[in-house]
């Protein structure tokens, strides 16, 4: 305590601008506990109430799909930039392609916080990987094949399974994990 | 024995102290290794992948500089600020390494060319830095000086007295709680005494940082044992409860298992262990503080073998107790140069050693060792030689290996704590910071009035700025301490007028500030002159050890505002928190088969049982007085 503050004052300044801007994302703030009972000697205590737990429940670990796209967008722009300046691949209108992902990217932001997320059902991890899976490979087909956003510099099967193959494994890997429990049963989904 | 005399600065003889100038000079050395091998790759003429990696490992994202990616660079560098500050903030020593060398291989992998110029500028950049933050620190070293050379005139001018240890045999002073002062003490008890899993009323938002479990743990034990110490030392029951339930919260994983995360990415090494290692005194520190108070008064279940079993899962645990705590946190001490040992790994807060060195003192007093004095020249040493500035302000926070830190860290909030934590066992320390602190506050229509800084409206429990609630709560409980009573009224008062409070169930808290600042504020309210100095550094006369207590009593019915024993009576002041009630006490220690004459009670006598307890009934339906005493 006290140590740290000016780590908690920088801390204090991203939080401010963040609940400028959204102000209902408030956590809620910590009050008062439930009024505690202890009976007087000899008499018998009545059930108190409360006990619960706190406000990060098991609701806190929902998952949001808009979430997930932006850091899928995010991991896509990031590899096949870091794959640019391997020079393994080649971006003929990089400007472009950088504002188009980066709209992208801001789009889904700007979606995953100011959408209240529902509850998810399930497996989230399997289904946090199987939607990133999907957006990725969506988006590397549509970036590579319908709008030559990137080009492979010298034919790399490589190269195509990173830029591909990523979405499929990420797919396959949540699908898995969303079917396994049943699969392990060995009755439907 | 009292001693009153003048409390100067230590005259500095270099712009650092010895060690760290060994730790600078070391991690110097180390840079100096690494800029030379970041300079071969150009000397050998080894191309343009070579000499950007060269250029990067000079330093970070120079490689892109030199490449021609100027923006490239400055995203790099930024990133590389981003992982220092993560590592301030988490522990997290793998990441600055991981972001530096990546960016490093990233620039080789991609330069096509250099240019001369860029890859000057990268290889000369972190050397002209380095040489211009030692000659700003020079600068500012000599202006400190000036202002210590200043301070030390004022100091010498000036007499402070250093308590002795109180007259134990005589009592210590108890007083009796207000209304208002039981409704605060509610706040606390109601958030203590709920199931051990449960923390509902807590704020939850990280478990790295002051907003920690931990933290509010740990201050919410200290006001409850601050009450006990100062108001009720005669009354165990649901008081003595909560600070056991505080002290059990902090071995559930939840609280704790940080550690075993900052152990992984700040030492690479996978041990949840939270005592045995070399850092970690913001847990070992804090929490054997916590048992140390509640010893004091009530018992030593913490202290048997076993007694601190911090649970990671249902099968391992690692029992420890105070005396595993104590011993850890003096194994530590005495083997640092600095004394003074990390929180998180590789840092090192002054705040966190002043728990520490409190710890050893509880369990000294407690336990007859001579933990404290073994290492309180060392420690001390260490306090005013490396952590502290020439003008008198402590230095907060340092990091080991590399000596480094931050020159505007010395905020008067982290002043304010630490002389208040310090008095107990380095009460000069603390007197001489509270002397300077004090000459920048002024009180304007009985308010007190902070100095502007930084962080002044900072509450550092939610990360939340705008109010200087805290500042005013850490003067008030510094103030207290050290027998400042007129700046520590102010600051109350301040407080008080300013507030909003909120109610529920008869508690009562500061609506507007955390559960932190809340906690604090009550460890300052039931504070009183040399208050934590008394209870940590000397305890309890043996008549509150020995004679009768209130053991149990009804809750929230029955608040008790005064309980104090001379060793054979017992003198109790109660207020109805629930309206009027007939009820029953619970009276324990008293002497077997012993007849007591019991004023202020249904019956007017009560004989102990054969384990010295006796019930004795109330009609409690306003103030009402009771004792009992020998026939």
């Amino acid at each position: 305590m006290g140590c740290c503050l000016l780590a908690a004052f920088l801390i204090a300044g991203v939080r401010r601008a963040w609940f400028a801007v959204f102000p209902d994302r408030r956590p809620p703030v910590a009050t008062f506990a439930p009024a505690a009972s202890r009976p007087a000697p000899g008499a018998r205590l009545e059930a108190t109430p409360g006990g619960g737990a706190g406000p990060w429940t098991a609701d806190s670990a929902r998952l949001g799909l808009p979430l997930v796209a932006a850091a899928t967008v995010a991991a896509y722009a990031l590899v096949t930039w870091c794959l640019d300046l391997l020079g393994t691949v080649e971006t003929p209108s990089s400007l472009v392609r950088d504002v188009a992902l980066a709209g992208l990217l801001a789009a889904c932001v700007l979606l995953a916080v100011s959408s209240k997320p529902a509850p998810s059902r399930g497996n989230h991890v399997g289904m946090a990987l199987a939607a990133s899976g999907l957006a990725w490979t969506v988006l590397s087909l549509v970036d590579m094949h319908l709008l030559g956003g990137i080009e492979v510099a010298a034919a790399s099967t490589v190269v195509e399974l990173v830029v591909h193959g990523t979405g499929l494994a990420l797919l396959s890997t949540g699908v898995a994990l969303m079917r396994a429990p049943a699969l392990l049963r060995g009755a439907p989904a | 024995m009292t001693t009153t005399t003048a409390i100067l600065l230590p005259t500095p003889q270099k712009a650092f102290g010895p060690v760290t100038a060994r730790r600078m000079g070391r991690a110097a050395s180390v840079y100096l290794v690494i800029w030379v091998l970041g300079l071969l790759p150009t000397l050998l003429d080894a191309g343009p992948g070579w000499t950007a990696t060269g250029a990067s490992v000079a330093l970070p994202g120079g490689g892109f500089l030199a490449a021609g990616h100027p923006w490239i660079a400055v995203v790099v560098l930024g990133a590389f600020v981003l992982s220092l500050v993560t590592w301030w903030f988490v522990g997290a020593t793998v990441l600055p390494p991981i972001v530096w060398l990546g960016a490093a291989a990233l620039a080789g992998a991609q330069a096509d060319a250099v240019s001369d110029s860029g890859r000057l500028v990268a290889l000369a950049a972190a050397p002209v830095l380095l040489a211009l933050s030692v000659a700003v620190h020079v600068v500012r070293h000599r202006a400190q000086v000036r202002a210590g050379e200043a301070a030390n005139a004022r100091l010498a001018t000036t007499d402070m007295t250093v308590g002795g240890p109180p007259d134990l045999d005589a009592g210590l002073p108890v007083v009796e709680s207000s209304a208002e002062d039981l409704a605060r003490l509610r706040y606390g008890l109601d958030l203590a005494l709920q199931p051990l899993e449960s923390f509902e009323g807590f704020t939850h938002l990280d478990q790295y940082r002051e907003a920690a479990l931990r933290y509010q743990l740990n201050a919410l034990s200290y006001g409850l044992s601050m009450a006990q110490y100062t108001r009720t030392p005669a009354f165990t029951g649901y008081l003595a409860e909560a600070q056991r339930n505080a002290i059990e919260k902090m071995l559930q994983r939840k609280v704790w298992g940080y550690w075993a995360r900052e152990n992984l990415w700040g030492n690479l090494r996978w041990d949840p262990e939270p005592v045995e290692n070399d850092e970690n005194i913001m847990l070992t520190g804090y929490h054997g503080l916590m048992v140390g108070m509640y010893e004091t008064l009530n018992d030593d279940r913490y202290s048997r073998p076993g007694g601190l079993p911090y649970r990671w899962s249902a099968t391992r645990t690692y029992d420890h107790d105070l005396g595993t705590l104590a011993a850890s946190i003096h194994r530590n001490m005495a083997g640092s140069d600095y004394a003074l040992f990390p929180c998180e790994p590789n840092w090192v807060y002054t705040v966190c050693n002043t728990f520490g060195l409190n710890t050893l003192i509880s369990h000294d007093r407690l336990h007859g060792t001579t933990y404290a004095a073994d290492v309180h020249d060392h420690l001390v040493r260490g306090y005013e030689t490396e952590f502290l500035r020439p003008d008198g302000k402590i230095v907060g926070v340092r990091a080991r290996h590399l000596g480094l830190s931050w020159n505007f860290w010395a905020s008067p909030s982290v002043q304010t704590t630490t002389a208040y934590w310090m008095h107990a066992g380095m009460p000069e320390l603390s007197l001489r910071t509270w002397y300077l602190l004090r000459e920048r506050l002024t009180i304007r229509d009985g308010q007190l009035q902070l100095p502007s800084f930084l962080t002044s409206g900072l509450d550092p429990g939610n990360y939340l700025m705008g109010r200087d609630t805290f500042g005013q709560i850490v003067t008030m409980m510094a103030a207290r301490e050290v027998g400042d009573e007129e700046y520590a009224l102010a600051a109350e008062r301040t407080i008080d007028e300013r507030e909003p409070v909120a109610e529920q169930d008869g508690a009562r808290r500061l609506a507007d500030s955390s559960g932190l600042a809340n906690h604090y504020a009550n460890l300052g309210r039931f504070g009183r002159r040399d208050g934590l100095r008394d209870l940590v550094a000397h305890g309890a006369p043996s008549a509150w050890l020995t004679g009768p207590v209130l053991a149990e009593a009804a809750y929230p019915e029955v608040l008790v505002a005064r309980a104090v024993t001379d060793g054979h009576a017992l003198d109790l002041v109660l207020l109805p928190g629930k309206g009027a009630v007939r009820t029953t006490l619970a009276v324990e220690r008293l002497v077997p088969g012993r007849t007591y004459v019991v004023s202020g009670g249904l019956e007017t006598s009560t004989i102990a049982d054969d384990q010295g307890r006796a019930l004795v009934g109330v009609d409690l339906g306003a103030r009402l007085e009771v004792s009992l005493r020998p026939s």
